[in-house]
């Protein structure tokens, strides 16, 4: 079974610095995805160019099929040497996922990359050997879905010190906190987010070292079929209807005219469900079958609020995906936890209701909507597809 | 009622004199002791209201100790053992003994029965205690009082004797007073009617004897309050605060530390302390409630410095210096205050990091563990305010059910999807009806309800 790599990574800046002194290349290539997280030498410019260098050289190479011994040795004699230390250095982390989960992790200088199952770390024994002068420390392990594979740069390690820690965070520290905060409902981005948050905290918002988290999800592929909106032509319903009923993966039904017209189809009796009442977002319905039915426009326009929010990292962005259930809350819960991609399945008729007189008529709101969502999802790690009928 | 204990000690009494206090002490703890023993046969199963009690203690009563010349201390004789007869009540441990006397520890040692060391031991303990002697009111005529000589002198009037042991007929004698610095301030309150003097107990300390007077100071109105100030026990400091404005924002925090000084100084310094920092801040004080909670804080390997003890005493010295104050305090529980994220509420024991420190497992947010608790304290009462009233609602084929239990209003809105709204309007008119008939409790509902915006504050709950 082909398993879905879900990725996502953050950088936050040394204080009063432009760049960032570290660089993650992500590189999804056929069924492979490739990962590097490069730190540069200091902090600025330098440092930022030392980074982008390293990444975007391991990546090329290293996806191209080229040994470690020849990424190594291309580094050296192409990075800039630094004019106060006489060297030319960047550390690095490489993690190469294949489809069926088997991983290739290469480290040099970098923290421990933590690989967590079912909330514990597992130790990986690593084989060490020197390339020109370089230790490089190399593992293999084959992930399961529900894994995270989590590499971070030194900042991570070094948050808080002199400040609210001592010593700074130390990795054993570091590992302790992501078993204790893991959720397997969490995302890639959430665990990303959650640690960078904890290190800026730790830093008291101003990072003695640019600090940059990459963490992979290894998740089995669910696709969420969204049907949003009656389509332009009645000949389609069916063929639409089927399509979604038939579907091998999370079925949504978004919009009043939608659900009554899967409720006719599918000759399944439509419920309106009104367990929780909101002021903001219309109720929920019900069809056997269908994982998740809404109103359209309304649940669209918040559930896109909700996941601007979530993107931003905003506090309480968590409150307002879990604890929540109105129909909003639970569409965005079902687009970032449940599902690793969504396929759009845009209906074009018009509901004059919807359309605001001031905007052009080519604005329809309502695919504007479902392009903006998309997008979101997209930044997010998710594979999304959309179709207009 | 803020009270304040004063102690006073009785300016080298003459050896005479000596005797005469040493000699009414061991009259009334004699007194009160046989009293205790003949009050039992009489005393219902349940306490009684302490009218009733003290009707109990009628003339016939006092007849078993005619012989010890009590007369004088016969008032603060029955509230002496109404006090502790209350305590003897609420506790339902066995009768108390204050004092043996020979026939006792005698009667211990003859008896055929086999006695227990410790039995023995409170025995001996108690052989000959002296209790302390109360008068139960400030009169010049009766009891005692204080006056002050020309020479500004001050002195205490104490009533000790009946009239048949009258010394040179009279039943008082005058003892000259110790008033240092501390003393004289209470006296000058006294002389200019800023306290009152109430009841006053007369002990012996080694040689010495001592006056305890309680004073009455009279509460000050209760100052305007913009700020909250939470008082936390500490780790690395004795105790730990943080205010917050009413909108929730922490303006500062710090910790309360009193170094080289021990036992209930200590404990009058923190309180001092805390009512300064209350008074700076006009902020309303808001302590932890562990008599019936825990805070949780201490764990293996951590020294706290302050003890749950130590901190109710500190809370208990507070509270009645905060009214002194004016100042306004509440006690909250304290559970869960030091795991409780200040910025997204998540509430984990796992957020607790590295003994003293806090990172939380759901946003990030970190900080020193004391800083987490106090804020999370300063703001208990906005969090209280805040928090959404519950209503229950019931779907039926053609109309919701809602009701809303604390204000015990139920009402039946046709069903649509702007029946809630319809419940919300219904329920302000009823409030704005009914509002001078709720009970305390139901108006603090009934006002949050009629704010502005009366949906954000209810949270709506289906029974299925």
């Amino acid at each position: 079974m082909n398993l879905y790599i879900e990725t996502s990574w953050g950088s936050v800046n040394k204080y009063g610095e432009e760049l960032c002194g570290d660089k993650v290349e992500i590189l999804k290539k056929g069924e492979d995805t490739f990962i590097v997280l490069a730190d540069g030498l200091g902090s600025g410019v330098k440092a930022n160019i030392l980074a982008s260098l390293t990444s975007k050289i391991a990546i090329t190479m290293l996806s191209e099929g080229a040994g470690v011994q020849d990424v190594i040795e291309t580094m050296a004699s192409t990075l800039p040497v630094c004019k106060e230390r006489q060297i030319a250095y960047s550390t690095f982390s490489f993690i190469h996922i294949k489809h069926n989960g088997e991983t290739h992790l290469v480290e040099f200088d970098n923290p421990d990359t933590v690989i967590l199952r079912d909330g514990k770390a597992l130790f990986l024994p690593r084989e060490e050997y020197v390339v020109s002068g370089k230790k490089i420390r190399e593992t293999h392990i084959t992930l399961k879905p529900n894994d995270f594979c989590i590499t971070f740069s030194d900042g991570v390690v070094h948050a808080g010190v002199g400040k609210l820690l001592n010593l700074g965070w130390e990795h054993k520290n570091v590992v302790e906190y992501i078993e204790k905060s893991y959720r397997k409902e969490s995302t890639a981005f959430y665990v990303q987010n959650l640690l960078l948050q904890a290190c800026k905290s730790l830093y008291m918002d101003a990072p003695g070292d640019d600090t940059t988290v990459a963490v992979c999800k290894i998740r089995t592929p669910d696709i969420a079929y969204v049907m949003v909106g009656p389509p332009l032509s009645a000949e389609d319903d069916e063929k639409i209807v089927n399509a979604l009923i038939n579907f091998n993966g999370t079925k949504i039904v978004c919009g009043g005219t939608t659900s009554q017209i899967v409720s006719r189809i599918s000759k399944r009796e439509l419920q309106i469900m009104l367990n929780y009442i909101s002021p903001d977002v219309p109720p929920i319905g019900r069809i056997e079958g269908i994982d998740l039915v809404t109103e359209g426009v309304i649940t669209l326009g918040k559930c896109y609020d909700i996941l601007k929010r979530y993107e931003s990292g905003s506090i309480g962005r968590d409150n307002m995906l879990n604890s929540k259930k109105d129909g909003a809350s639970q569409l965005a819960q079902m687009l970032i936890n449940k599902c690793t991609g969504a396929k759009f399945v845009v209906g074009r008729a018009i509901n004059p209701a919807h359309q605001n007189p001031d905007l052009p008529i080519s604005l329809n709101l309502k695919l504007r909507l479902v392009s903006d969502i998309a997008e979101c999802l997209k930044r997010l790690g998710k594979t999304v597809e959309i179709e207009f009928y | 009622m803020p009270y304040k204990t004063m102690q006073i000690k009785l300016l080298n009494p003459s050896k005479s004199k000596r005797d005469l206090l040493e000699d009414a002490i061991d009259r009334y703890s004699t007194a009160f002791e046989i009293l205790l023993r003949e009050i039992k046969s009489i005393l219902p199963a349940v306490l009684p209201p302490k009218t009733e009690l003290l009707k109990l203690m009628d003339k016939n009563f006092f007849k078993c100790v005619s012989n010890l010349g009590v007369e004088p201390f016969k008032d603060a004789l029955k509230i002496d053992l109404a006090r502790l007869l209350a305590v003897y009540f609420s506790k339902k441990s066995s009768y108390p003994v204050t004092r043996t006397f020979d026939e006792d520890i005698m009667a211990l040692l003859d008896g055929e029965e086999k006695i227990s060391k410790p039995k023995l031991d409170a025995a001996f303990e108690k052989y000959q205690k002296k209790r302390p002697l109360l008068f139960c009111r400030f009169d010049e005529k009766r009891d005692y009082s204080i006056f002050q000589s020309e020479k500004g002198t001050y002195f205490a009037k104490l009533y000790l004797f009946n009239r048949k042991n009258a010394q040179n007929s009279k039943r008082y004698a005058v003892f000259p007073l110790d008033a240092a610095e501390w003393q004289q301030k209470f006296l000058n309150d006294m002389k200019s009617g800023i306290c009152t003097p109430k009841s006053a107990e007369l002990i012996q300390k080694k040689d010495e004897f001592y006056l305890n007077i309680r004073f009455w100071y009279p509460a000050l109105p209760k100052h305007h309050f913009s700020a909250y100030i939470g008082i936390v026990r500490g780790i690395n400091s004795d105790l730990y605060y943080a205010v917050s404005l009413k909108s929730g924002e922490i303006i500062s925090t710090g910790s309360i530390n009193v170094n080289n000084i021990y036992g209930l100084n200590k404990f009058h310094s923190l309180s001092n302390e805390i009512i300064r920092l209350a008074k700076e801040n006009k902020a309303y004080i808001i302590m932890e409630n562990l008599s019936t909670s825990n805070d949780n804080l201490k764990m293996k390997g951590l020294k706290v410095p302050l003890s749950v003890g130590d901190y109710n005493k500190i809370a208990f010295l507070v509270s009645y210096k905060a009214e002194l104050a004016g100042l306004e305090i509440a006690f909250v529980s304290a559970n869960s205050i030091f795991y409780r994220c200040t910025r997204c509420g998540n509430f984990k024991r796992a957020n607790r990091f590295l003994k003293d420190k806090f990172i939380c497992t759901m946003c990030g947010h970190s900080d020193n563990l004391e800083e987490i608790g106090s804020s999370n304290l300063a703001k208990t009462l906005i969090t209280y305010k805040n928090n959404k009233i519950p209503v229950y609602y019931k779907a039926e084929e053609n109309s919701i059910v809602f009701r809303l239990d604390i204000l015990d209003y139920e009402v039946v809105c046709a069903k649509s999807l702007s029946a809630a709204n319809e419940f919300c309007e219904r329920l302000k008119n009823h409030i704005a009806l009914n509002i001078n008939n709720f009970s305390k409790h139901q108006q603090f509902t009934a006002k949050k309800l009629l704010g502005e915006n009366a949906f954000s504050k209810i949270n709506f709950i289906e029974i299925k």
